[in-house]
């Protein structure tokens, strides 16, 4: 295993051993840095550890490599330098006003990042994938728009193209599969134009929530689809979804998607998808543990751990 | 003054199409910095340069981290379809680079164009 660093903290022309920010093993200052400074036929699997507080600001395009399932690329972000699952300023983020994230690779694994693209004036995407990036996989991230005018996060020909545990806002698009054949899983789309959108090629949509979207569910999605929830009356199964129906949030004015304790939406009104012929995961969004009956969205809702001091009274 | 991160060496794809399209070559910029934000030297073990032009904006410097576009007329959901043909549309050719700073770009790793206009003459149109 490759694994190199990218600190937004250090400064350009690092080897990218560390995640130091200065010296010769510095970090890479960029994702784009280290894109270009590793590009290569890769003869084991490499990872790219994000870091830093300060934002990334050039659009990343992953393209001229030579992968394999055996041989993939992980972009993530540490614990320490990831969202808590709420959009977070202090940690790594990436904003562009472009085509922020663009893959055209297979077998990339991108896990933990917070994308936003600053400007609805084109329709650029917080994250693409082309034809020829199969296989890849997207979790636990963070898609952040400006306006539901224009953006989006699309599959735009990948196969197998899994997402799972993501949350998408303030797009046109929240998720879209134009072609390609894609897996929406656990996702949260809030406030796009169309929340879940099936423009051509095969979705499959499981355990998803849109709210606040003018249109949550667009399209005609796979027959294994399961388990969505939509404040309007569009869904990805016509059987087996949920309509009509809001969800509470910890605190939406502010973008935490979090489920709130009250919520009677969408706790325990998931599918357990731990043993999912296509993508079997337990975790949500924070990484925490999903139990039995899950929860429908990003979050799987944990009540605070309330600490007992005993008190003993001697008489 | 525009600061440039150069590729030192070219990446090879054993894919033809993907070679030209998607790999960063020699001299190609990576990406540009405004005056000031590179402050070390590249490591040793790494496989950009630097290039500082004093006189050139960050803003001018961005034309040359463009890439070589195709438009072949397609039109999809009222969007130019387009393709990328070479991943960057400019390269520096250092051999239309003084020998001061080929030197330093051999010893130091980076160097300092004096002048935007000897910096035009290098940065080229592949």
């Amino acid at each position: 295993m490759i694994t190199c660093y990218v600190n937004t903290a250090s400064t350009p022309g690092g080897d990218g051993t560390t995640n130091a920010t200065t010296g010769d093993n510095r970090a890479y200052a960029s994702l784009n840095e280290a894109e270009a400074a590793r590009q290569q036929v890769l003869s084991e699997p490499i990872e790219i550890i994000c870091e830093g507080a300060t934002v990334d600001t050039t659009a990343v395009t992953i393209d001229g490599w030579t992968t394999s399932a055996a041989n993939y690329i992980k972009i993530y972000t540490t614990t320490a330098a990831r969202h808590d699952g709420k959009w977070d300023e202090g940690k790594y983020r990436l904003e562009v006003n472009d085509n922020l994230l663009r893959l055209y690779e297979a077998y990339i694994k991108i896990d933990g990042l917070q994308t936003r693209v600053t400007s609805s004036a084109a329709d650029y995407s917080a994250l693409e994938l082309s034809i020829g990036a199969d296989y890849n996989e997207i979790s636990n991230c963070i898609f952040r728009g400006n306006g539901t005018t224009n953006g989006k996060v699309t599959n735009n020909g990948g196969i197998d193209a899994k997402f799972w545990n993501c949350i998408s806002y303030n797009f046109n698009s929240g998720f879209r599969n134009h072609s390609g054949n894609s897996y929406f899983y656990n996702c949260t789309a809030y406030g796009n134009n169309i929340g879940f959108y099936r423009l051509g090629g095969t979705m499959v949509a499981k355990n998803n929530i849109t709210q606040s979207c003018t249109t949550g569910f667009s399209g005609t999605f796979s027959s294994d689809s399961t388990n969505n929830l939509s404040d309007d009356a569009t869904y990805a199964s016509s059987t087996a979804d949920i309509v009509n129906t809001h969800v509470l949030f910890a605190d939406e004015d502010n973008d935490d998607f979090h489920l709130a304790s009250n919520d009677a939406g969408a706790r325990n009104y998931g599918i357990d998808l731990s043993a999912d012929d296509n993508l079997p995961f337990s975790t949500d969004i924070d990484g925490q543990a999903r139990t039995s009956p899950w929860d429908i969205g990003a979050d799987e809702y944990v009540a605070a751990e309330v600490e007992f001091i005993p008190r003993i009274i001697i008489t | 003054m525009a600061e440039f991160l150069i590729k030192k060496i070219s990446a090879i794809n054993p894919d033809p199409i993907k070679n030209e399209s998607g790999c960063y070559k020699r001299g190609d910029v990576v990406q540009v910095y405004k005056d000031g934000e590179c402050k070390e030297p590249p490591s040793p073990n790494s496989n950009m340069l630097i290039v500082k032009v004093p006189g050139m904006t960050k803003e001018e410097a961005l034309k040359y981290t463009e890439s070589e576009i195709r438009d072949d007329g397609l039109i999809e959901e009222g969007q130019p379809i387009l393709t990328t043909v070479r991943r960057r549309k400019y390269k520096f050719d250092f051999s239309l680079l003084t020998l001061k700073v080929n030197s330093d770009l051999a010893i130091k790793r980076e160097a300092t164009i004096t002048t935007v206009e000897q910096a035009m003459v290098a940065l080229k149109m592949k």
